[in-house]
């Protein structure tokens, strides 16, 4: 019997590693330049509108050459910008000039129809001519707005920062009700464990205690650093206590930094003794043997690419119209010629030595049923059939003329494909059959001298179940045929795994992650506090947030800027939906005027010229929560519990892509902030 | 003391007064001090006393005692979810939201813990809203279990479902749709679904405890099964025993036993692997306490049981608990029950005839109030239905090894030569249709769907109506005049009860159920169905010539216990089941029956030599030949009834023959080649 493992289903794609910080940065420059150039020219407005200004307005907020000029050139990098919707317009877009050619923008991205799941497709760098000048202007923007920073920068002291930190931690930590809250409320999911109240199944026992520690801790961390954080620089203001640091020389932007790593510093005391505390709980709480295999480990799965392929080069799997469109489906059927296959393209060379020359596959696949198939013990169950090449042993399609030929897939050099028949024939006859036999067995020698020889194991009549993780081993001598002789174009995958349905009336369905190579396991304990690191990346976040809302607005309002900015980033799908007008029903207004007319909310918009009117406003509002769009940051990318509940290890490039995101996301908001707590007239308060 | 220091005392003291007065206040309003006592005996009540007793009587904790209103009145108390609640400091609303919407994203993702996790979470917070309670638990039992595919998993969301409205019901035990709903659940999930056989058999499994099912008892430690131990088991549960081996195909001891294993962890009632029950709350199947309108009922404090436990059985139980707190059928001037509407709320101690008093009883939301009622008798009827579909009859029990070779058999014979059985001593299927009979009768006479024909008589003549003023109620004043109201009222509610005497009947099938359960408990009933049983098993045994003589038995006998119950015999399903078991047997004797052979050979040669004298050579006669002779000539049910009306109508005939795919019909609208 298989071991019962988690699933991980990935629907919003693979988390971002290092391959995807370029294109990240790229979008950052563009959207926070934006903002920054916004900035620039309020900045730049204020100093020539704003009358004559004392010299201490001078001295506290300059206008230097510098910021003329990157203004400047974003201006004009922004002006090139608009010109290619000129061009667009005109129809023109690839150009050649002195022997490279380059394209203006890039065509529209093709949505799928309203209503329909939006699949968020990994960033990439964009070359085209229109990103190209958002981002040189962005950074320029970027640059304009945060010289005075910079040429300030020399009288920072981090001996001062840190001071002010101790003082924020100090403060705070004298709040008793703040270690009451804490000891009280941090102490329920362990005091209470779950299982107590809620009859859960045997082997998601630990899956769902990790889940309720996790959102438990994240909301009591949450929500006290973001009351802390709003109301602290406000309260100073208010109180006055402010004035015994600010009529000492400290640099403004000190406080806020101050006030930032102070928090950050006991909000992250609190996590480490929360986190030693959950994984406390976690060693002693009693759990059924079949909880703890599926979730107490740590798998390093090994990716492919996936794609659908068939007879019909335009096939791409099959929507059974299911509302979670995440897998796609092949057909089941003994002469199918629909496969799933999943290309991986480089490979670790640890594979070539695995113990016991075997290495793990693990799949998950959903299956659709169009029969019921009948009542036996354990119910019918499907069959798979799994082919494992390697560049060596390239496989096509079937012939296109259905009649001549079963949808089965060839070797395209059919003399090796007979030689190998004949061989594995001869084992099979002298009792080593190399296609069942298990590891540490003569046959699986065989299987590996085979699969090393000629580049292919295959597997067939498998039978699976419905969403359950089945494992099998493929022979070692498969990777040690994929290291001979590399191909030499990148594009040609190193290995292959074609995966049939062959029980009739069924489907198949699956989606990337569903079928990897285990690379390995890791200690569940690590990947517990990693796991830890995201919430402490939220927690960031929030300080972040509510420190620099705090530099201008009240305590009040701060709590309820963050609150509503951070709480935002939970409905992503939602604001992108909104943000496109793609909401089924149309953007506000036309939905208000459906409603008043009491036409159909999923009806056509009617042509009329009030209804153009309309649907152009939409168009304003969908472009202002774009822009809001921007701002909001991408919390649910910071979660990593899942990982954690399913087994499945989280990588240290996904951790480092986290913190460098986070520092991305919270720059802007340190710049704001600088400038907000610069322009404040405190002492008056 | 200056005068503004006197200011202030004053002031201090008529505050603390004030709040001292609306503090005394509110405790009296509240009911916290009680006033007065309704129940003195003594010397009358003055004045005083009686200003007291309107003032307790119109405090808020007596009249929240009297209207079911206290937290306590709804049901268990719930100390997590009370002190969660207080907690959210009045954002409940959104947080439920929230919880809802994600545990939709969690079904469509197939994340089910989690999914199990938020819907516990939703109805915590919010447990006195019955929906989420209803929504979920159908939601968890019929939606995410069928897109389980092994049967195990299937059954445990079954079990989480139904579990989930059984705490709803402890949390609102006035409510009658949860117990309702979680008896239809298990009548439905383990009556009448798909994959039904094998969730019966685990639903068997969870009332047997771990140890008597285990394979420690049942297989030696080099995994062989213990004769004497299987035998035992067998003995015990010979109801799913029979079918593992009859319906789930497992043919040896071994593969029993592997079912059992495969299996071992299926929710049960029990604590640990032991047989001692674990808290009612813990149990599954989940059971009702202890109530007084069932005591026979199934329930949770039931030891370990015997072995025909279904989910008719728990059903049953939830169907009956429900019927606690929903109004009794409306009485006519007898004192007798007549047919009626669903009554309506009405004002305690003013209540009119069709009217119910809202702070005892509450009304079912679905389905309507009569069909409601006969949840208990139903269930029944399903579990009486069983036994005859499993061929559980009679005292004779079941026999695992007849008409098994040597090979094969599970058991050695007995001293006397006979074969083992089990479950022998007990009337099985006739003593369930005697039960169903009894509570058929007892709901009908209790709903008046039973009424004697004089005193229906005499209802209709009392309605004396224009049927174009048939069902409306008399204006206010005539119907409270006191000379001719008590006319007027009692001639409106005959109508009204003529009315719903017919309507009623139509729409529970009453009639069907009462003369069904009155045929079938009788013995000659048991008798046909069984000697019919017998001949199935004979057929699929390939014992051709025993199958063909116990055919002609069953469908004699058939014929016998039916002519008796000329309104049963009416019914299409009994028509059906007659048919179909005509069609097999003509089929056997066309194949199979020397008889028939020869006499169709006989009747097919006259007619080659009435078309042309001295054919070179006379073929078989073909298959039409034989079944149309089988038909005519030798099937019991060629022979129409005395009256010369036909055991089965064409009509059934037709559409038995649809659904089998045997029809030779022509589709309407097509035409033959042959055709002009």
């Amino acid at each position: 019997m298989n071991p019962l493992f988690g699933i991980l289903q990935l629907d919003k794609g693979e988390p971002n590693g290092f391959g995807q910080l370029l294109p990240l940065l790229q979008a950052w420059l563009q959207d926070a330049g934006g903002f920054a150039f916004l900035g620039l020219i309020i900045y730049i407005a204020a100093a020539f509108l704003g009358g004559s200004r004392s010299q201490s307005d001078k001295l506290r907020m300059p206008l230097t050459t510098i910021m003329l000029l990157t203004s400047v050139i974003s201006l004009v990098c922004y002006a090139g910008w608009a010109l290619t919707f000129f061009l667009e317009f005109k129809d023109i877009n690839v150009r050649h000039i002195g022997g490279y050619t380059f394209e203006v923008y890039e065509p529209p991205m093709r949505l799928p129809p309203k209503g329909a799941a939006l699949k968020v497709e990994p960033p990439v760098f964009h070359w085209d001519l229109r990103a190209m000048f958002l981002m040189v202007g962005g950074a320029f923007s970027l640059l304009g707005i945060v010289q005075p920073i910079i040429r300030e920068l020399p009288r920072f002291r981090i001996r001062r920062i840190y001071a002010l930190s101790k003082l924020v931690f100090k403060q705070a930590s004298r709040i008793k009700a703040l270690w009451v809250i804490l000891v009280i409320l941090g102490s329920l999911p362990f005091l209470f464990p779950a299982q107590w109240f809620f009859t859960i199944k045997q082997e998601d026992e630990l899956k769902v205690t990790i889940l309720v520690v996790a959102v438990f801790t994240a909301i009591l961390m949450k929500s006290i650093a973001a009351l802390m954080a709003s109301f602290s620089l406000p309260n100073d203001i208010k109180n006055q206590t402010v004035h015994t640091i600010v009529t000492k020389p400290v640099e403004r932007f000190e406080i806020v930094l101050g006030l930032f790593f102070g928090y950050t510093f006991l909000m992250t005391l609190v996590l480490g003794t929360l986190t030693l505390f959950s994984l406390l709980l976690l060693g002693v709480n009693r759990v059924s043997p079949s909880a703890e295999k599926q979730t107490l480990t740590a798998r390093v799965p090994l990716r492919g690419k996936l794609e659908f392929k068939s007879r019909n080069d335009k096939f791409e799997g099959t929507n059974v119209g299911r509302e979670f469109e995440y897998r796609k489906y092949i057909v089941g059927h003994e002469f199918s010629p629909q496969r799933a296959i999943w290309k991986f393209y480089s490979l670790p060379s640890e594979l070539v030595r695995a113990e016991n020359d075997r290495v793990p596959v693990e799949v998950t696949f959903d299956i659709f049923k169009l029969t019921k198939g009948s009542e036996d013990r354990g119910g019918s169950g499907v069959q798979v059939g799994l082919r494992f090449v390697t560049h060596n042993c390239p496989q096509v399609k079937p012939d296109p003329v259905r009649e001549s030929v079963k949808g089965d897939w060839k070797w395209a050099d059919t003399d090796l494909q007979n030689e190998y028949n004949a061989e594995l024939q001869k084992l099979r006859s002298s009792g080593k059959n190399p296609t069942d036999a298990t590891p540490g067995s003569a046959g699986w020698a065989e299987a590996n001298k085979l699969a090393e020889k000629y580049g292919i194991y295959e597997l067939n009549g498998k039978p699976i179940s419905n969403n359950r993780v089945i494992s099998w081993n493929i022979p070692a001598g498969l990777f040690r045929n994929a290291m001979k002789n590399p191909p030499k174009d990148p594009n040609v995958p190193l290995f292959e795994v074609y995966v049939k349905c062959e029980s009739g009336g069924q489907m198949l369905g699956m989606a990337e992650p569903d079928l990897y190579i285990l690379g390995g396991n890791q200690s569940f304990t690590q990947n517990y506090i990693k796991s830890v690191f995201g919430l402490w990346c939220r927690v960031c976040l929030i300080i972040g947030l509510a420190v620099a809302c705090s530099t201008y607005l009240s305590g009040v309002i701060s709590l309820l800027a963050t609150a509503f900015l951070f709480l935002s980033g939970y409905f992503g799908e939602h604001v992108r939906e909104v943000a496109l007008n793609r909401s089924v029903g149309g953007g506000p207004l036309d939905s208000m005027s459906k409603l008043i007319k009491a036409e159909l909310p999923t009806g056509p918009t009617s042509e009329g010229a009030g209804a153009k009117v309309l649907g152009a406003l939409d168009q304003v509002f969908a472009w202002g929560i774009r822009r809001y769009q921007n701002i909001v940051p991408n919390v649910e990318s910071f979660s990593w519990t899942e990982f954690v509940q399913e087994g499945f290890n989280i990588n240290l490039e996904y951790l480092v892509a986290n913190l460098l995101v986070l520092v991305g996301y919270l720059l802007p908001w340190g710049i704001l902030s600088y400038y907000l707590i610069k322009s404040r007239e405190i002492a008056s308060s | 003391m200056n005068p503004l220091q006197r200011a202030v005392v004053r002031r201090k003291i008529s505050y603390f007064v004030a709040i001292l007065a609306l503090l005394t206040l509110s405790m009296l309003w509240r009911g916290n001090i009680a006033v007065g006592n309704p129940n003195r005996v003594g010397p009358p009540a003055t004045a005083m006393h009686k200003a007291a007793d309107w003032v307790g009587s119109h405090a808020i904790a007596p009249q929240a005692t009297k209207l079911d209103l206290r937290e306590l009145d709804q049901g268990d108390a719930e100390v997590s979810g009370e002190a969660i609640r207080l907690l959210l400091i009045g954002s409940r609303g959104v947080v439920t939201a929230i919880m809802w919407q994600n545990a939709i994203e969690k079904q469509k993702r197939g994340e089910l813990a989690d999914l199990e996790l938020l819907v516990r979470a939703v109805t915590k917070l919010q447990p006195h809203f019955l929906s989420p309670w209803l929504f979920q638990s159908w939601n968890i039992a019929y939606n995410v279990s069928v897109d389980q595919h092994r049967l195990g998993d299937m059954y445990f969301y079954i079990a989480r479902g139904i579990d989930l409205l059984a705490e709803g019901e402890r949390r609102n035990n006035r409510s009658p749709d949860m117990p309702y709903w979680v008896g239809f659940s298990y009548q439905n999930k383990f009556g009448i679904s798909d994959k039904v056989q094998t969730l019966r058999c685990l639903f068997q499994m969870s009332c047997i405890p771990k140890n008597q099912r285990s394979t420690a008892r049942l297989l030696t430690k080099d995994g062989t099964v213990i004769d004497s131990e299987f035998q035992k088991f067998c003995e015990e549960n010979p109801h799913l025993v029979r079918r593992l081996k009859e319906k789930l195909n497992c043919l040896t001891p071994l593969q029993v036993v592997e079912f059992l294993k495969e299996n071992e962890d299926v929710p049960n009632r029990f604590k640990g692997a032991g047989d001692v029950l674990a808290a009612a709350d813990q149990q599954f199947p989940v059971l009702p306490p202890q109530f007084d309108e069932g005591p026979d009922e199934w329930k949770a404090a039931d030891p370990a049981s015997d072995d025909d436990k279904s989910g008719f059985r728990a059903g049953r139980a939830w169907y009956q608990y429900a019927q606690r707190v929903v109004p009794p059928n409306p009485v006519w001037d007898d004192g007798r029950p007549i047919p009626a509407p669903s009554p309506k709320p009405g004002p305690p101690g003013k209540l009119d005839w069709d009217e119910y008093d809202s702070t005892r009883y509450r009304m079912p939301r679905s389905p309507m109030l009569i069909i409601f009622r006969q949840g208990p008798p139903r269930a029944q009827t399903y579990m009486a239905d069983m036994e005859n579909k499993e061929g559980w009859f009679d005292e004779t029990g079941w026999t695992p090894d007849a008409g098994v070779d040597e090979t094969n058999r599970w058991f050695p014979r007995r001293p006397d030569g006979r074969d083992v059985a089990f479950g022998e001593g007990h009337q099985w299927s006739l003593d369930a249709w005697r039960e169903s009979h009894r509570r058929w009768q007892s709901h009908g006479e209790k709903n008046a769907l039973i009424i004697d024909p004089g005193r229906l008589e005499a209802i209709r003549e009392a309605s004396d109506g224009n049927p174009n003023t048939w069902m409306q109620r008399p204006p206010a004043e005539l119907w409270n005049d006191p000379e001719k109201g008590p006319e007027v009222r009692h001639r409106y509610i005959a109508r009204v009860a003529t009315f719903f005497f017919n309507q009623n009947r139509q729409v529970t099938n009453f009639l069907f159920f009462l003369t069904s359960s009155e045929a079938e408990m009788q013995p000659a009933a048991i008798v046909a169905r069984k000697t019919l049983a017998e001949a199935e098993r004979a057929r699929k045994a390939g014992n051709t010539s025993v199958a063909i003589e116990l055919y002609h038995k069953a469908l004699e006998r058939w014929k016998d216990w039916l002519s008796r119950y000329d309104d049963y015999r009416h019914e299409t399903v009994v028509q059906e089941e007659l048919f179909e078991a005509e069609l097999k047997y003509v089929r056997l004797l066309a194949q199979d029956d020397p008889r028939v052979r020869d006499v169709a050979q006989k009747r097919y040669e006259s007619a080659i030599w009435a078309l042309g004298p001295f054919p070179a050579a006379t073929p078989p006669a073909p298959d039409g030949v034989r079944t149309e002779i089988a038909v005519r000539e030798f099937s019991p049910l060629a022979k129409p009834l005395p009256n010369g009306e036909p055991w089965v109508t064409e009509a059934v005939k037709d559409g038995v023959r649809s659904r089998l795919g045997t029809t030779t019909k022509a589709a309407p609208g097509t035409q033959s080649q042959d055709e002009p």
